[in-house]
């Protein structure tokens, strides 16, 4: 019993995106942060969740979290996680949706425009 | 350069290069169309295009608009290194707008040296090493 008191899952993170508040609420109420490709630019063949590095700066809209799902290592500043390595799954409802499971720690929907970190 | 069609580049791309630029300097170095992107697509608002050099090689660009972070992906098949030596010769980037470069596009080398005040290169060069004469 202690042992399984002691384990706890291993966590990534932090990371965070920024997002508008009807994108934080749909990862908020399911627990998972999703990606699509993007198709509209180019090939976009793999769906995969994106998200930069470190805690939601302030004065910043979006989600803070740590996933339960390692990264790829691709690219400094930012991460990640593409349809096909574990952990990384694809939405019932839309095929083109990676969906990661996380634990969302920080939320904010609206902030001052003149306060934004730019 | 010129925008190509999503679909004229039929494979994967992944990130070579990370830049750090503003609107109008993306706009200045890639003359071309930039269009939305799916904001599940991007780790923030971005605004991305694929462009095809006169050389030929294929680049996907997306600006950050939060962040000015600019993610350069080329075609996972591509000899990364003779692409990116071929973006440079064309996107005249100077050196402290390059972030990151990926192993795989060798050394970095090939981009301008950042612009120097005439100054500093006047003092630079009156000043006079203790063993010289």
């Amino acid at each position: 019993l202690a042992a399984a008191r002691a384990f706890t899952p291993p966590e990534f993170g932090p990371f965070h995106r920024f997002q508008d508040a009807s994108t934080n609420e749909l990862m908020c109420r399911t627990g998972f942060v999703g990606g699509r490709p993007d198709r509209n630019i180019a090939a976009g063949l793999f769906p995969r969740v994106k998200a930069r590095l470190g805690p939601l700066p302030p004065g910043q809209y979006g989600i803070e979290f740590f996933p339960a799902v390692v990264q790829d290592d691709d690219v400094p500043r930012t991460a990640t996680w593409t349809v096909g390595t574990p952990g990384v799954i694809t939405s019932e409802d839309d095929p083109d949706v990676a969906l990661i499971a996380t634990r969302i720690v920080k939320r904010v929907d609206e902030c001052d425009e003149q306060n934004r970190t730019t | 350069m010129r925008r190509a069609k999503p679909d004229d580049l039929n494979e994967d791309a992944k990130p070579i290069a990370l830049l750090q630029l503003s609107e109008d300097r993306l706009r200045e170095l890639f003359p071309v169309d930039f269009t939305e992107v799916d904001p599940l697509a991007a780790a923030e608002p971005s605004i991305g295009s694929l462009v095809q050099l006169d050389s030929g090689p294929y680049a996907v660009v997306m600006f950050g608009k939060s962040t000015g972070e600019t993610e350069v992906s080329m075609p996972v098949s591509a000899p990364l290194a003779r692409y990116w030596a071929a973006f440079l010769r064309e996107v005249p980037l100077i050196a402290n707008e390059i972030v990151w470069t990926s192993v795989n596009v060798g050394p970095r080398i090939a981009a301008r040296p950042s612009p120097r005040k005439p100054e500093n290169a006047r003092a630079a060069a009156m000043k006079v090493s203790k063993t010289s004469r």
